[in-house]
Protein backbone atom coordinates (compact mmCIF):
# COMPACT_ATOMS: atom_id res chain seq x y z
CA UNK A 1 0.00 0.00 0.00
CA UNK A 2 2.30 2.55 -1.15
CA UNK A 3 1.21 4.50 -4.07
CA UNK A 4 -0.15 8.32 -3.39
CA UNK A 5 -2.24 10.62 -5.29
CA UNK A 6 -2.90 14.15 -5.19
CA UNK A 7 -5.86 14.03 -6.51
CA UNK A 8 -9.01 11.60 -6.78
CA UNK A 9 -9.27 12.56 -10.68
CA UNK A 10 -4.99 11.33 -11.12
CA UNK A 11 -6.04 8.37 -8.90
CA UNK A 12 -9.16 7.11 -11.32
CA UNK A 13 -6.95 8.31 -14.45
CA UNK A 14 -4.28 5.28 -12.90
CA UNK A 15 -6.53 3.30 -11.48
CA UNK A 16 -9.68 3.26 -14.07
CA UNK A 17 -8.38 1.86 -16.63
CA UNK A 18 -9.38 3.13 -20.25
CA UNK A 19 -11.89 0.70 -21.67
CA UNK A 20 -15.05 2.28 -20.57
CA UNK A 21 -14.22 5.79 -21.15
CA UNK A 22 -15.39 6.14 -17.29
CA UNK A 23 -12.33 8.06 -16.07
CA UNK A 24 -12.67 10.44 -19.37
CA UNK A 25 -16.35 10.82 -18.16
CA UNK A 26 -15.33 11.69 -14.53
CA UNK A 27 -12.75 13.90 -15.56
CA UNK A 28 -14.98 16.16 -17.36
CA UNK A 29 -17.74 15.73 -14.38
CA UNK A 30 -15.29 17.45 -12.09
CA UNK A 31 -14.34 20.00 -14.48
CA UNK A 32 -17.89 20.74 -14.96
CA UNK A 33 -18.71 21.45 -11.14
CA UNK A 34 -15.01 23.49 -10.13
CA UNK A 35 -17.37 26.65 -9.56
CA UNK A 36 -19.99 24.86 -7.64
CA UNK A 37 -17.69 22.81 -5.01
CA UNK A 38 -15.35 25.76 -4.79
CA UNK A 39 -18.48 27.76 -2.80
CA UNK A 40 -19.39 24.23 -1.22
CA UNK A 41 -15.58 24.10 -0.01
CA UNK A 42 -15.43 28.21 1.09
CA UNK A 43 -19.17 27.81 3.02
CA UNK A 44 -17.49 24.87 4.98
CA UNK A 45 -14.22 26.64 5.41
CA UNK A 46 -15.90 29.44 7.22
CA UNK A 47 -18.09 27.20 9.42
CA UNK A 48 -21.54 27.46 7.74
CA UNK A 49 -24.41 24.73 6.84
CA UNK A 50 -26.42 24.60 3.50
CA UNK A 51 -29.32 25.74 6.46
CA UNK A 52 -27.69 28.41 7.48
CA UNK A 53 -27.27 29.60 3.43
CA UNK A 54 -30.67 28.94 2.94
CA UNK A 55 -32.02 31.31 5.61
CA UNK A 56 -29.26 34.10 4.42
CA UNK A 57 -31.09 32.89 0.54
CA UNK A 58 -34.31 33.08 1.81
CA UNK A 59 -35.06 29.06 0.38
CA UNK A 60 -34.74 25.62 1.43
CA UNK A 61 -31.60 23.59 2.49
CA UNK A 62 -32.68 21.40 -0.49
CA UNK A 63 -32.35 23.86 -3.22
CA UNK A 64 -28.72 24.81 -1.57
CA UNK A 65 -28.22 21.56 -1.69
CA UNK A 66 -29.20 21.21 -5.29
CA UNK A 67 -26.91 24.20 -5.99
CA UNK A 68 -23.84 22.94 -4.74
CA UNK A 69 -24.41 19.27 -6.51
CA UNK A 70 -25.16 20.98 -9.36
CA UNK A 71 -22.69 21.72 -13.08
CA UNK A 72 -21.07 25.39 -13.18
CA UNK A 73 -23.09 25.87 -16.17
CA UNK A 74 -26.65 25.87 -14.26
CA UNK A 75 -25.47 28.03 -12.16
CA UNK A 76 -27.44 31.75 -12.19
CA UNK A 77 -25.04 34.85 -11.94
CA UNK A 78 -27.56 36.35 -9.23
CA UNK A 79 -27.10 33.19 -7.13
CA UNK A 80 -23.24 33.32 -7.28
CA UNK A 81 -23.10 36.71 -6.69
CA UNK A 82 -25.76 36.76 -3.07
CA UNK A 83 -23.88 32.95 -2.53
CA UNK A 84 -20.52 34.94 -2.26
CA UNK A 85 -22.09 37.73 -0.79
CA UNK A 86 -23.21 35.54 2.05
CA UNK A 87 -19.76 34.28 2.73
CA UNK A 88 -18.31 37.25 3.00
CA UNK A 89 -16.74 37.73 -0.52
CA UNK A 90 -17.42 39.82 -4.06
CA UNK A 91 -17.24 38.22 -7.54
CA UNK A 92 -15.36 39.35 -10.27
CA UNK A 93 -15.65 37.99 -13.56
CA UNK A 94 -12.73 37.91 -15.75
CA UNK A 95 -12.72 37.22 -19.28
CA UNK A 96 -9.72 35.67 -20.65
CA UNK A 97 -8.12 34.58 -24.50
CA UNK A 98 -8.42 31.23 -24.92
CA UNK A 99 -5.25 32.06 -26.46
CA UNK A 100 -3.62 33.99 -23.23
CA UNK A 101 -0.41 32.55 -22.51
CA UNK A 102 1.48 32.24 -19.13
CA UNK A 103 3.66 35.48 -19.27
CA UNK A 104 0.49 37.20 -20.28
CA UNK A 105 -1.11 36.33 -17.01
CA UNK A 106 1.37 37.11 -15.01
CA UNK A 107 1.67 40.64 -16.30
CA UNK A 108 -2.08 41.02 -15.71
CA UNK A 109 -1.53 40.25 -12.17
CA UNK A 110 1.41 42.29 -11.90
CA UNK A 111 -0.72 45.29 -13.26
CA UNK A 112 -3.45 44.62 -10.98
CA UNK A 113 -1.11 44.62 -8.26
CA UNK A 114 0.14 47.86 -9.80
CA UNK A 115 -3.03 49.36 -9.21
CA UNK A 116 -3.82 47.97 -5.92
CA UNK A 117 -0.78 49.97 -4.82
CA UNK A 118 -0.99 53.02 -6.38
CA UNK A 119 -4.71 52.84 -4.47
CA UNK A 120 -2.59 52.22 -1.10
CA UNK A 121 -0.52 55.63 -1.57
CA UNK A 122 -3.91 57.09 -2.70
CA UNK A 123 -4.58 56.38 0.80
CA UNK A 124 -2.21 58.25 2.46
CA UNK A 125 -2.48 61.61 0.80
CA UNK A 126 -1.14 64.37 2.99
CA UNK A 127 -1.24 62.09 5.91
CA UNK A 128 2.19 61.12 7.14
CA UNK A 129 1.23 58.14 9.41
CA UNK A 130 -0.70 56.51 7.19
CA UNK A 131 2.40 57.04 4.77
CA UNK A 132 4.52 55.22 7.19
CA UNK A 133 2.36 52.50 7.43
CA UNK A 134 1.84 52.42 3.82
CA UNK A 135 5.85 52.11 3.22
CA UNK A 136 6.29 49.78 5.34
CA UNK A 137 4.16 47.35 3.74
CA UNK A 138 5.59 48.03 0.45
CA UNK A 139 8.81 46.88 2.05
CA UNK A 140 6.87 43.97 3.01
CA UNK A 141 5.51 43.37 -0.29
CA UNK A 142 9.02 43.94 -1.66
CA UNK A 143 10.19 41.31 0.42
CA UNK A 144 7.57 38.91 -0.49
CA UNK A 145 7.65 39.78 -4.13
CA UNK A 146 11.38 38.63 -4.00
CA UNK A 147 10.39 35.17 -1.89
CA UNK A 148 8.42 34.08 -4.65
CA UNK A 149 10.28 34.88 -7.77
CA UNK A 150 12.85 32.56 -5.04
CA UNK A 151 11.05 30.31 -4.57
CA UNK A 152 9.99 29.92 -8.27
CA UNK A 153 13.72 30.02 -9.77
CA UNK A 154 14.39 26.98 -7.83
CA UNK A 155 12.25 24.91 -9.10
CA UNK A 156 14.28 25.84 -12.12
CA UNK A 157 16.38 23.14 -13.64
CA UNK A 158 20.24 24.33 -12.83
CA UNK A 159 22.61 25.14 -15.67
CA UNK A 160 24.00 21.83 -17.17
CA UNK A 161 27.50 23.27 -17.89
CA UNK A 162 28.51 24.08 -14.50
CA UNK A 163 25.29 23.17 -12.37
CA UNK A 164 24.81 26.72 -11.39
CA UNK A 165 21.26 28.42 -10.95
CA UNK A 166 20.40 30.22 -14.16
CA UNK A 167 19.16 33.38 -12.28
CA UNK A 168 19.23 34.32 -8.45
CA UNK A 169 17.71 37.15 -6.48
CA UNK A 170 19.02 39.20 -3.54
CA UNK A 171 17.56 41.59 -1.35
CA UNK A 172 19.68 44.99 -1.26
CA UNK A 173 20.75 45.60 2.25
CA UNK A 174 18.54 48.61 3.09
CA UNK A 175 15.22 45.74 2.62
CA UNK A 176 17.22 43.70 4.74
CA UNK A 177 17.04 45.41 7.30
CA UNK A 178 14.05 46.91 7.25
CA UNK A 179 12.51 43.20 7.29
CA UNK A 180 15.29 42.49 10.16
CA UNK A 181 13.43 45.83 12.18
CA UNK A 182 10.51 44.66 11.17
CA UNK A 183 10.85 40.91 12.36
CA UNK A 184 12.64 42.32 15.46
CA UNK A 185 9.34 44.56 16.40
CA UNK A 186 6.35 42.02 15.42
CA UNK A 187 8.22 38.65 15.72
CA UNK A 188 7.40 37.43 12.41
CA UNK A 189 9.04 35.59 10.12
CA UNK A 190 9.03 36.20 6.63
CA UNK A 191 7.29 32.85 5.78
CA UNK A 192 4.95 33.99 8.54
CA UNK A 193 3.82 37.25 6.62
CA UNK A 194 4.22 35.74 2.95
CA UNK A 195 0.93 33.75 4.43
CA UNK A 196 -0.34 36.50 5.77
CA UNK A 197 -0.77 37.82 2.87
CA UNK A 198 -1.45 35.13 0.77
CA UNK A 199 -4.69 34.41 2.85
CA UNK A 200 -6.17 37.64 1.53
CA UNK A 201 -5.97 35.93 -2.10
CA UNK A 202 -8.58 32.97 -1.70
CA UNK A 203 -7.41 31.52 -5.20
CA UNK A 204 -9.77 28.90 -6.86
CA UNK A 205 -9.21 25.31 -5.95
CA UNK A 206 -7.88 23.96 -8.62
CA UNK A 207 -9.10 20.47 -9.43
CA UNK B 1 -0.10 18.39 0.97
CA UNK B 2 -3.27 16.16 1.35
CA UNK B 3 -2.36 13.07 -0.64
CA UNK B 4 -4.96 10.35 -1.19
CA UNK B 5 -3.76 6.28 -0.39
CA UNK B 6 -6.21 3.66 -1.25
CA UNK B 7 -5.63 0.35 0.18
CA UNK B 8 -6.08 -2.91 -1.77
CA UNK B 9 -9.18 -3.94 -0.68
CA UNK B 10 -10.03 -0.18 -1.87
CA UNK B 11 -9.02 -0.95 -5.44
CA UNK B 12 -10.68 -4.42 -5.81
CA UNK B 13 -14.12 -2.72 -4.40
CA UNK B 14 -13.32 0.17 -6.99
CA UNK B 15 -13.29 -2.01 -9.79
CA UNK B 16 -16.09 -4.09 -9.00
CA UNK B 17 -18.54 -1.13 -8.55
CA UNK B 18 -16.47 0.27 -11.83
CA UNK B 19 -17.94 -2.66 -13.09
CA UNK B 20 -22.00 -3.05 -11.66
CA UNK B 21 -22.45 0.36 -10.29
CA UNK B 22 -20.95 3.14 -12.29
CA UNK B 23 -23.39 5.93 -11.37
CA UNK B 24 -23.04 5.28 -8.01
CA UNK B 25 -19.04 5.32 -7.62
CA UNK B 26 -18.94 8.31 -10.09
CA UNK B 27 -21.06 10.31 -7.46
CA UNK B 28 -19.07 9.14 -4.32
CA UNK B 29 -15.84 9.85 -6.27
CA UNK B 30 -16.45 13.72 -7.01
CA UNK B 31 -17.50 13.96 -3.59
CA UNK B 32 -14.40 12.52 -2.04
CA UNK B 33 -12.89 15.00 -4.44
CA UNK B 34 -14.25 17.97 -2.47
CA UNK B 35 -14.04 16.36 0.53
CA UNK B 36 -9.58 15.91 -0.21
CA UNK B 37 -10.31 19.82 -1.57
CA UNK B 38 -11.67 20.58 1.83
CA UNK B 39 -8.84 19.04 3.53
CA UNK B 40 -6.34 20.85 1.37
CA UNK B 41 -8.37 24.46 2.04
CA UNK B 42 -7.46 23.06 5.92
CA UNK B 43 -10.87 22.18 7.28
CA UNK B 44 -10.96 19.49 9.74
CA UNK B 45 -12.72 15.90 9.77
CA UNK B 46 -15.09 17.42 12.39
CA UNK B 47 -16.02 20.00 10.58
CA UNK B 48 -16.51 18.23 7.56
CA UNK B 49 -18.56 15.87 9.47
CA UNK B 50 -20.93 18.56 9.72
CA UNK B 51 -20.72 21.29 6.36
CA UNK B 52 -20.79 18.18 4.28
CA UNK B 53 -24.47 15.90 3.82
CA UNK B 54 -22.27 13.72 1.80
CA UNK B 55 -20.04 12.85 4.82
CA UNK B 56 -20.99 10.51 7.95
CA UNK B 57 -18.48 10.12 11.44
CA UNK B 58 -17.62 6.61 11.85
CA UNK B 59 -15.82 4.73 14.63
CA UNK B 60 -12.24 5.47 15.64
CA UNK B 61 -12.17 8.80 13.31
CA UNK B 62 -13.14 6.98 10.14
CA UNK B 63 -15.97 9.09 8.26
CA UNK B 64 -17.53 7.75 5.14
CA UNK B 65 -18.54 9.57 2.30
CA UNK B 66 -22.02 8.53 0.57
CA UNK B 67 -23.54 9.31 -3.14
CA UNK B 68 -25.36 12.41 -2.84
CA UNK B 69 -26.21 14.87 -4.35
CA UNK B 70 -25.05 12.59 -7.88
CA UNK B 71 -28.07 11.87 -9.22
CA UNK B 72 -31.55 10.76 -9.05
CA UNK B 73 -32.16 6.86 -8.02
CA UNK B 74 -28.91 6.37 -6.85
CA UNK B 75 -28.29 3.17 -4.43
CA UNK B 76 -27.14 3.70 -1.28
CA UNK B 77 -23.36 3.71 -1.02
CA UNK B 78 -20.38 4.37 0.86
CA UNK B 79 -16.75 4.97 0.57
CA UNK B 80 -14.69 4.75 4.21
CA UNK B 81 -11.76 6.54 4.63
CA UNK B 82 -9.84 7.62 7.14
CA UNK B 83 -8.11 10.98 7.05
CA UNK B 84 -5.15 10.98 9.00
CA UNK B 85 -5.01 15.19 10.22
CA UNK B 86 -1.46 14.62 11.16
CA UNK B 87 0.20 13.21 8.04
CA UNK B 88 -2.72 14.84 5.80
CA UNK B 89 -2.91 11.78 4.42
CA UNK B 90 -6.37 10.52 3.48
CA UNK B 91 -6.59 6.53 3.55
CA UNK B 92 -9.16 5.04 1.38
CA UNK B 93 -10.13 2.12 3.35
CA UNK B 94 -13.39 0.10 1.32
CA UNK B 95 -16.28 0.70 -0.89
CA UNK B 96 -19.62 -0.81 0.16
CA UNK B 97 -23.72 -0.43 -0.12
CA UNK B 98 -26.07 -0.79 3.26
CA UNK B 99 -26.06 -4.34 3.15
CA UNK B 100 -22.45 -4.55 3.70
CA UNK B 101 -22.10 -1.94 6.57
CA UNK B 102 -21.62 -3.99 8.82
CA UNK B 103 -18.82 -5.86 7.80
CA UNK B 104 -17.39 -3.02 6.40
CA UNK B 105 -16.86 -1.00 9.39
CA UNK B 106 -15.67 -4.25 10.31
CA UNK B 107 -12.45 -3.71 8.10
CA UNK B 108 -12.32 -0.29 9.16
CA UNK B 109 -11.61 -1.24 12.55
CA UNK B 110 -9.08 -4.00 11.48
CA UNK B 111 -7.83 -1.31 9.45
CA UNK B 112 -7.39 1.56 12.13
CA UNK B 113 -5.31 -1.32 14.04
CA UNK B 114 -2.84 -2.00 11.62
CA UNK B 115 -2.66 1.41 11.29
CA UNK B 116 -1.91 2.36 14.70
CA UNK B 117 0.32 -0.32 14.82
CA UNK B 118 2.69 0.35 12.65
CA UNK B 119 1.29 -2.76 10.27
CA UNK B 120 -0.05 -0.30 8.21
CA UNK B 121 2.62 -1.72 5.05
CA UNK B 122 1.34 -5.24 5.47
CA UNK B 123 -2.09 -4.20 5.88
CA UNK B 124 -3.77 -5.72 3.08
CA UNK B 125 -0.58 -7.70 1.33
CA UNK B 126 -2.73 -10.97 2.11
CA UNK B 127 -5.57 -10.20 -0.07
CA UNK B 128 -5.76 -11.21 -3.57
CA UNK B 129 -5.81 -9.27 -6.19
CA UNK B 130 -9.34 -10.35 -7.68
CA UNK B 131 -12.94 -10.45 -5.93
CA UNK B 132 -14.96 -13.39 -6.21
CA UNK B 133 -17.02 -11.78 -9.46
CA UNK B 134 -13.17 -11.72 -10.75
CA UNK B 135 -13.29 -7.57 -10.52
Amino acid sequence: MTKTYQTVTQMVRETAGSDDGFAEEFEKRIADRTIVKYLSILRASRGFTQNDIAEKFGCTQGRISKLESSADEDLRLGELAQYASILGFHVHIALQSKNTTPVHRVKQLAFRIKHELDGLAGLAKTDHKIAQAVSLFFGEALFNLVKILQDSAGKLPRKPEDGTPYITFEYCQEIREQVAHQEEGQGESGEEQLLAIGEQVEPLVHA
Amino acid sequence: MWKLTPTKSYGISQKRYQKKHKRELAAVLNNLDTLLKAFQAGLKRLQATTAFGFVHPEPNGVVSIDQKGGGLNLAQTRLYAYPDEEKEVLYLITFGDKPSQAEDIKSCASFIKALRGGQIENYDQDIPDRDADGA
